[in-house]
């Protein structure tokens, strides 16, 4: 094709400059996570050149100079691309990318290829975040990148205008995408993806007492739980996550033995009691973590899973899931509080529940042996070990000093400040060497209602806690931390620290926090967040399934085509609506003034030929109008030329419309004697 | 290689002609054209297809993250696409073209065709760009009002030429599809040869040929001033008196004893000497300034044979004999489609 499309840009330039510089800072800014520091530096100095350009003119970089220090940039992406993953070493790439092209912009097609990387970018800042509101902060950015590639062939548009016309058509746009959001069927990964998304964060299966202090900084959601009827009183909302059986003095751990993963015995033991007594039905909405455990309260069955991940219990009473979920999961339970947790098999349990290393926490050992003699009913042991809790000066903190050896022996008697997990690793410690079979439980602890009947467990609300074996009662839950701070699994974590402390934690998870307006407010959003959580970030195959249903009763394969087609002839049938000329159809479509003078001409009889000009017609016809009505059609006619064909004629819309209506109001059309 | 070259380029040339012969087929050569389905062509540009690369791209990513944002997005760039495909196509065929007559020029001159765009204005602002084969393209930004817009054609030889194809693009909306079409007007016209500086060679046509084959054959013109008289429409500008104009006194001419029925040939022999083309260069020039001193002046090319007479129809008539000389077989437009095409042309346009 020897006639190209004219690259030099006709349309002034800066404000689709200025925009995309602003999105370009604007997407950077969340993308803080990936990106590399040399990176940041490379973008700070192209937004001040970008910068400096649409304020002056600026001779332009020579290109050689870019080539240049782009090959610079990518052998050391490549260089730096082991220690970061791919994916961080693509937005790196690409954010690179814009930032050389964005100091040298001269066609069409340069802005082209930045907004096409920065859509990109967008998509990969969805990989990092998916809150709603960072969502909605990126459409605003998408939105501007649409808006600047509408100015690139607006033409003699005002920016006003060439704002609103965009914007309905993004507007369009969205009916559509609805419609294929929900109509086209999720597919299962191509490929497995390690995700790096925020689930560096939650429980880990290793406790060193401590570490659970870090989770207490964060606000991230762990998961929602939205009940039937009754919601559990604080005090009963353990939430079961991981189960820690193995100690070497410092770490508690999880044995890793796969047969016993997967043992699902209670499952069989749901047989045993009335699944009519007094239960708590609830579904709950995890976000992904870095484990396979999911979070249940005593005792679980699981009625019903959503998810594409089948989920189990295992002898332990946790939920786990077969392979770790990148996604969300969901899944629907029943807690029976009452029913006491009975599976011990004697033969390998007392081994594992009484493990303890032989070497460290010496004082710890020599105190249990004085204190505790074999006599001794389970009852009794116990209250000797909390009478000693409760005799002795225990604190609850979140920043305890550090005990790097030893650490039970220099918890319970030098220092005696601590937090949950130092109290629950201390406990069970002292319950082993007491001959009593114990482990840790890792979960949560609360969780804040979001509505009557909807929690919101935070990581904040991560604690940690013991679990003895009775051979009559079972296993038995024990909170120690309780002993000490009987605020925190009644009112929370907040309630149970000191001002100071609880004013410092309050700054970083939100200072707005105790104000009840707020509250209401959190409340509101948290809700918004919830609904985000559940009908758009998991909406899967799943509830596609519900939703066809839902509109035909069953699923099935028939049902599924019906749907398939319905939609698309509904995105059909939009863009009829918009593009169909039904308004030539129905005739409403605004008629020139000429064509109103022609119609109203046809109706007295005068038909003007397709091929004819204004003056031909005329010419042919006015001998047969009255005087008046050729006068009156002559003087239209050399105002309509007037109008259309001489440049800076006065004539304008409204006169030919005077005119049309004087020709209108004549009496008399034809010439007389006709 | 070079022959590897050649044979592409012949391959091309080929292909072009295929292809301007299937459009000429196509879309019928016409000067007033309504832009509909039927002369249209519509495909993704460049930006277009990096879009579409984009959205298998975030197809993919979102399944494999099973994320549903980035899915989202991809259908929102989807859903775009498909919008933009009508509102680009219904922009492009709001618009009627009206291909004017190109006014004749010399050689060396650009040429233009002015064309005329008329918007029914459902679709307000965007850009069309307008392109004649082997030419530069012009990119017009709409405004309400219909408006000519002058087309640069390509450099030609002398002769009488019929319009080439004219491309017109769009790409309204987000630049994501291109929007084009091919047309050929109905129009031809003429390239006179390019005008050269030289002396006045005129051979008095009244005065005896000793007079005219003379040592002082050029002819001379002379400021002898014989009178003022009113100014007629026809009299050459460098004739008007301005002193008196001025004054206030209105458009008085200036009247030359000398020109005054003074009449001669023109004659290609007398340059023969240059070679044909700077002859006929030659030519153009004298007649030009012939014309400008009101002289009658007949042409002299050998064959053809133009009687002294004066007035822009007989200049124009001079011009078009120096285009057409012993020029290679008439291109396809012949002179009788050219005038009644004209006619209509204007008329058409003030429909």
């Amino acid at each position: 094709m020897t006639q190209t499309y004219s690259t030099k840009l006709n349309v002034p330039s800066r404000p689709i400059y200025s925009s995309l510089l602003v999105v370009f800072c604007m997407v950077l800014i969340t993308l803080s996570e990936p990106l590399m520091p040399w990176v940041w530096v490379l973008s700070g100095c192209a937004i001040i050149i970008a910068y400096v350009r649409i304020k002056r003119n600026l001779p332009s970089v020579k290109n050689i100079t870019l080539n240049l220090l782009a090959i610079f940039c990518m052998l050391l992406l490549i260089y730096l691309s082991s220690s970061f993953g791919l994916m961080a070493t693509m937005v790196n790439l690409l954010v690179v990318a814009v930032c050389l092209k964005l100091i040298n912009l001269h066609n069409r097609a340069d802005y082209h290829l930045v907004l096409i990387v920065l859509f990109f970018l967008i998509a990969c800042g969805f990989i990092y975040h998916q809150s709603i509101y960072l969502v909605a902060y990126y459409f605003a950015c998408l939105v501007v990148l649409f808006v600047s590639a509408f100015l690139l062939n607006k033409g003699s548009l005002s920016l006003g205008s060439s704002v609103k016309q965009s914007s309905k058509m993004m507007l369009q746009a969205l009916p559509i995408t609805l419609m294929l959001f929900i109509v086209v069927p999720r597919l299962p990964p191509f490929w497995q993806t390690n995700v790096e998304s925020n689930t560096q964060t939650g429980l880990s299966e290793e406790i060193t007492p401590g570490d659970i202090a870090d989770l207490a900084q964060s606000d991230e959601l762990v998961f929602r739980a939205e009940f039937d009827n009754t919601v559990p009183l604080r005090q009963q909302r353990y939430w079961r996550s991981i189960v820690l059986d193995k100690f070497d003095g410092k770490t508690w751990k999880v044995t890793r033995d796969k047969q016993r993963l997967n043992d699902t015995s209670p499952s069989n033991l749901a047989d045993s009691f009335n699944q009519n007594q007094f239960n708590f039905r609830y579904l709950v909405l995890a976000q992904p973590n870095s484990t396979r455990w999911l979070y249940s309260l005593d005792f679980p069955i699981i009625e019903e899973n959503m998810g594409s991940i089948p989920i189990n219990v295992n002898s332990q009473y946790q939920l786990f899931q077969e392979q770790e979920s990148p996604t969300s999961s969901i899944y629907i339970l029943r807690s029976y509080p009452q029913v006491p947790l009975t599976n011990f098999v004697p033969e390998t349990d007392f081994a594992r529940f009484l493990q303890v290393p032989d070497e460290g926490n010496l004082r710890t050992q020599s105190w249990v042996k004085d204190n505790i003699t074999s006599q001794m009913s389970f009852a009794e042991k116990l209250s000797v070990l909390n009478g000693y809790f409760l005799s002795k000066p225990f604190t609850y903190t979140l920043k305890p000093p550090l005990m790097p050896s030893s650490p039970i022996d220099s918890f319970l008697f030098d220092i005696q400040q601590g937090f949950c997990s130092h109290y629950a690793s201390a406990l069970t410690y002292m319950l082993r060497l007491s001959d009593i079979p114990a482990r840790m439980v890792a979960g949560y602890q609360g969780g804040e209602e979001l509505s009557t009947n909807i929690l919101t467990i935070r990581q904040y609300d991560a604690h940690a806690w013991v679990e003895a074996y009775d051979k009559e009662k079972g296993w038995i839950r024990f909170d120690p931390t309780s002993l000490v701070a009987p605020n925190r699994s009644i009112a929370g974590l907040l309630a149970s620290l000191n001002a100071q402390e609880s004013a410092m934690f309050s700054d970083e998870i939100g200072s707005f926090f105790s104000s009840s307006i707020f509250d209401g407010l959190r409340g509101t959003f948290a809700l918004i967040d919830h609904n985000w959580n559940q009908f758009v970030l998991d909406f899967n195959n799943d509830a596609q399934g519900n939703l066809i249903e839902k509109l035909f009763g069953e699923l099935s394969k028939k049902s599924l085509t019906t749907f398939l087609l319905v939609a698309l002839a509904s995105i059909g049938l939009f863009l009829a609506i918009l593009f169909l000329p039904y308004k030539k159809w129905l005739s409403i479509e605004r008629k020139t003034t000429l064509q109103k003078v022609l119609i109203f001409m046809g109706k007295k009889g005068f038909k003007r030929d397709k091929h004819e000009s204004m003056k031909q017609f005329y010419a042919r016809i006015h001998a047969h109008l009255s005087v008046e009505a050729s006068s009156k059609l002559a003087e239209f006619i050399k105002h309509y030329y007037d109008f259309k064909y001489r440049q800076n004629s006065q004539v304008d819309e409204k006169h030919l419309l005077r005119l049309y209506f004087a020709l209108r109001d004549i009496k008399s059309m034809t010439a007389e004697g006709e | 290689m070079f022959t590897i070259k050649r044979k592409w380029q012949s391959l091309t040339t080929w292909a072009y002609a295929k292809r301007d012969s299937w459009l000429l087929k196509r879309i019928p050569s016409e000067n007033v054209i309504q832009l509909n389905i039927n002369n249209t062509f519509i495909l993704p540009s460049s930006f277009g297809w990096s879009c579409i690369g984009i959205i298998v791209c975030l197809f993919v990513l979102g399944t494999n993250f099973q994320n549903n944002i980035i899915l989202l997005l991809c259908y929102f760039l989807l859903a775009m696409m498909l919008l933009a495909v009508f509102h680009s196509y219904f922009f492009f065929v709001q618009h009627q073209i009206t291909f004017l007559p190109v006014s004749p020029n010399f050689e060396n001159r650009q040429l233009y065709l002015p064309v005329q765009v008329d918007a029914k204005q459902n679709y307000e602002g965007g850009v069309l760009t307008f392109a004649a084969k082997e030419s530069i393209s012009v990119t017009s930004p709409l405004a309400v009002k219909p408006q000519v817009i002058k087309v640069p054609l390509p450099s030609y030889k002398r002769g009488l030429y019929s319009c080439p194809l004219i491309s017109i693009t769009a790409m309204y909306g987000f630049g994501l599809f291109r929007c084009w079409t091919h047309l050929t007007p109905k129009i031809s016209f003429y390239v006179y040869p390019a005008m050269q500086k030289s002396m006045v060679n005129l051979h008095r046509a009244n005065a005896d040929a000793q007079l005219a084959h003379s040592s002082d054959s050029q002819f001379v013109i002379s400021d002898d001033l014989q009178g003022i008289r009113e100014y007629q429409v026809t009299d050459p500008m460098h004739h008007v008196s301005w002193k008196h104009v001025a004054k206030g006194q209105g458009m008085l001419t200036k009247d030359f004893s000398e020109n005054k029925g003074v009449s001669g040939w023109l004659r290609l022999v007398d340059l023969q000497n240059l070679g044909t083309e700077n002859a006929l260069q030659c030519l153009c020039y004298q007649i030009q300034q012939l014309d400008k001193d009101q002289v009658q002046y007949g042409l002299d090319l050998g064959v053809t044979k133009i009687l002294p007479q004066e007035g822009s129809a007989h200049l124009h008539e001079c011009l078009v004999q120096l285009a057409l000389f012993s020029y290679p077989a008439p291109n396809s437009a012949s002179k009788s489609h050219l005038e009644p095409n004209v006619f209509s042309q204007k008329t058409q346009g003030l429909r």
